[in-house]
């Protein structure tokens, strides 16, 4: 069985060296930030790399924010895609929005998820999928909303990590989505074109409101 | 594929001679180096992170076997199928066989150097499966029938003109007047083309740009997000990848990610980066029903074995053919297979063997360029230089490089010898260039003189000069 002979030939190969120590990592100092400057920090990441920021106050207050920057773009829909029950409840209608249940279909144009942690090192999004956050979410439709909570905007990679484990424990969810900016691509003539095959858009909506949890143990 | 490697300096000087690929090549590799540079300096502890990446890969491989039965031990727990496959022919066909039990007609593909290398689009095409390539530059390729001229920018040497001909030629069923001047126009079309293609897949086949043992879960790194689309819509995801791309920990996943897109393109991080552990979850509304993953040995073990053990630290991010004066120059189909540039002369000859690729390490400058950016520090120059020498014991070099180097050797070594034809050369040299101080044309040298001149000696040798002064010094 080729299991066991490829297994028979890399044990063989590594027994002809010494085993090497990993040495301890952590994050670099330049990368790390935490608290208000880790949310400055993550403001400015991701407005480099061209997401669209806003705040909103609450979480009840995001179907507001929606509808303000639907008014001053160029986006023509009012009709959102999302299944996060803790979105859903919200009034919709007040705003002059519609939503519809489920997971993304071919023709949404825009989607709403709601993303675990944003790390301030690189202006990235957390997304976990499962039937809350389906993952087609963040791929099909032409504009992507992500609504994220300050309190879980981190530093680094680590400490998202820290909030991946303390959510999921040893089994993670069938997709993580580490998201930093719009779909895009080079290969035509090297010039940056976006909306390749995901999103020409990504707008992430910053909830500021919410009660600090307790941070997970480091 | 088949290599052409073996005709590398017929390929290298027509890739010279074509002006189209000059143009292609003379903005993408420059624009990627000028990003890079920018984006580690914005990181003051790259050097650092650069260290710990080789550590990392170094560790992982030294314990290979561990790391891969616990990689598979938790795939399968997630509900991952993970299959093993000696060869490329072995790999080819358990796809094969999964796609048939799923009774597949289509199969959607995200970038995977892994698939090219195995040849598997031809193996299922030639089983009447209709297989689409859903990267943007891998679309474009495949439907000229090209292979990739860049391991993370396969298109790398078409200009937008050439991109909006075959546009023209393949997508008949499109109004024959649509404008496609821009990039934007390109890109929106060839969107639209493989939206239908991502939502008829039944199957999508995606590479690795890592697995992490710890979680049981693939990553991988794009730019466009059809790996994302790929791996999520059809039925069935299958993930091909080489034995080497197992990672312990998903901490240590991360400070590979730190290193990989900078490198790559000087981003910090590219637009999507996915972690895929198993299929569908109940009460997924979303995610493919099946999940495998085809762990593929197909010359790695060997090279574990050998002295070209750190060339598989390799985390395929493309710098080294970036910053190589040579890619540069001629582009990557020259090198004559899958993977081309400083690694590619490594690589190559370790998985297809030396007799039929033995010019590849010759494609260097040995500038050094590669090794000072490669972000695991692979020492490529000399693994270069291993080859030149295995090259050299299987007499494996052309007539006249034998013999000149023959004459070298025995010049070299007498010293008297060589004195006596220094001075001869450097007297006849400084008499018959003392007129314009300098050679535009030599017999044997005409090529290398066709971009630049040869100063002329004057007339005596260091040997001599040193001699006639007291150690240097005149008198
Ligand atoms: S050899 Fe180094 S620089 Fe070249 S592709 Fe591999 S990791 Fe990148």
């Amino acid at each position: 069985m080729s299991r066991d002979a490829i297994l028979t030939r890399v044990r063989a190969a590594g027994a002809m060296t010494p085993k090497r120590a990993t040495p301890p990592l952590a994050a670099p100092p330049s990368l790390t930030t935490s608290g208000d400057a880790a949310i400055a920090r993550f403001r400015t990441m991701a407005a480099a790399k061209g997401i669209t920021i806003i705040d909103a106050p609450a979480r009840d207050a995001v179907p507001q924010a929606i509808a303000s920057i639907l008014s001053s773009t160029e986006i023509e829909t009012r009709q959102i895609r999302l299944n996060d029950p803790a979105m859903t409840k919200f009034d919709w209608r007040a705003s002059s929005l519609s939503i519809e249940l489920g997971a993304a279909e071919p023709q949404d144009v825009m989607a709403l998820s709601t993303a675990r942690a944003a790390v301030a090192e690189t202006g990235t999004l957390l997304l976990a999928s499962g039937a809350e956050n389906p993952a087609t979410l963040a791929l099909l439709p032409e504009t992507h909303a992500i609504v994220i909570d300050a309190m879980n905007i981190v530093g680094t990679f680590e400490d998202a990590l820290t909030i991946l484990r303390t959510h999921y424990g040893e089994s993670l969810p069938r997709a993580v989505n580490l998201i930093s900016g719009a779909s895009r691509t080079g290969d035509i003539g090297g010039r940056i074109v976006h909306g390749a095959h995901g999103p020409h858009r990504l707008i992430v909506i910053i909830v500021a409101n919410e009660i600090r949890a307790p941070q997970p143990a480091p | 594929m088949k290599p052409s490697s073996s005709r590398f300096p017929d390929n290298a000087a027509a890739a010279l001679a074509n002006p189209r690929l000059r143009a292609a090549l003379d903005t993408l590799p420059g624009g990627l180096v000028a990003q890079r540079r920018a984006a580690v300096a914005a990181v003051p502890e790259f050097e650092a992170l650069r260290e710990a990446a080789r550590a990392i890969r170094d560790a992982t491989l030294d314990d290979l076997a561990s790391h891969l039965e616990a990689f598979e031990t938790k795939a399968i727990s997630m509900g991952s199928k993970v299959h093993w496959a000696s060869d490329a022919s072995e790999a080819c066909r358990i796809v094969l066989d999964i796609c048939r039990a799923a009774r597949a007609r289509l199969v959607v593909k995200g970038k995977s150097m892994v698939s090219e290398e195995i040849g598997l689009n031809a193996h299922l095409e030639a089983e009447g499966l209709e297989v689409v390539e859903s990267d943007l530059g891998e679309y474009i390729i495949q439907k000229r029938g090209e292979t990739p001229s860049h391991i993370i920018a396969p298109a790398i040497h078409l200009t937008e003109a050439d991109v909006a001909a075959d546009f023209r030629a393949y997508h008949t069923h499109l109004p024959a007047d649509r404008r496609l001047d821009t990039p934007q126009s390109l890109v929106a079309e060839a969107r639209n083309v493989l939206r239908q293609k991502f939502l008829a897949a039944d199957v999508g086949i995606t590479g690795a740009n890592f697995l992490v043992a710890e979680t049981g879960s693939s990553i991988i790194v794009t730019n466009e997000g059809n790996g994302d689309l790929a791996q999520t819509l059809p039925r069935v995801h299958i993930v091909v990848a080489t034995i080497d791309k197992v990672v312990p920990t998903l901490t240590e996943a991360m400070t590979l990610l730190r290193v990989l897109a900078r490198s790559a393109t000087g981003q910090d991080m590219t637009a999507y980066t996915t972690l895929a552990t198993g299929p569908r979850r109940p009460g997924d509304l979303d995610g493919p029903e099946q999940s495998h993953i085809v762990l593929i040995d197909n010359g790695r073990s060997e090279m574990l074995a050998s002295d070209m053990r750190d060339a598989l630290r390799c985390i395929r991010c493309g710098a080294c053919m970036n910053h190589c004066p040579v890619y540069n120059a001629i582009g990557g189909h020259a090198y004559g297979w899958v993977y081309p540039g400083p690694i590619g002369a490594v690589l190559t000859p370790s998985l297809l063997g030396i007799v039929e690729t033995s010019h590849l390490p010759n494609a260097s400058t040995f500038c050094g360029s590669c090794e000072t950016v490669c972000p695991v520090k692979i020492p490529l120059v000399s693994l270069m230089r291993t080859w030149r020498e295995r090259a050299k014991q299987q007499r494996l070099e052309t007539w006249p490089a034998r013999a000149l180097s023959k004459l070298w050797i025995s010049t070299a070594t007498r010293p008297a010898l060589y004195h006596l034809l220094a001075r001869v050369a450097v007297a006849i040299g400084g008499a018959l260039g003392r007129r314009k101080g300098r050679f535009s044309s030599l017999p044997f040298a005409r090529g290398w003189l066709a971009h630049r001149e040869l100063p002329a000696p004057q007339g005596r040798t260091f040997q001599q000069l040193w001699r006639e002064t007291e150690r240097g010094v005149p008198r």
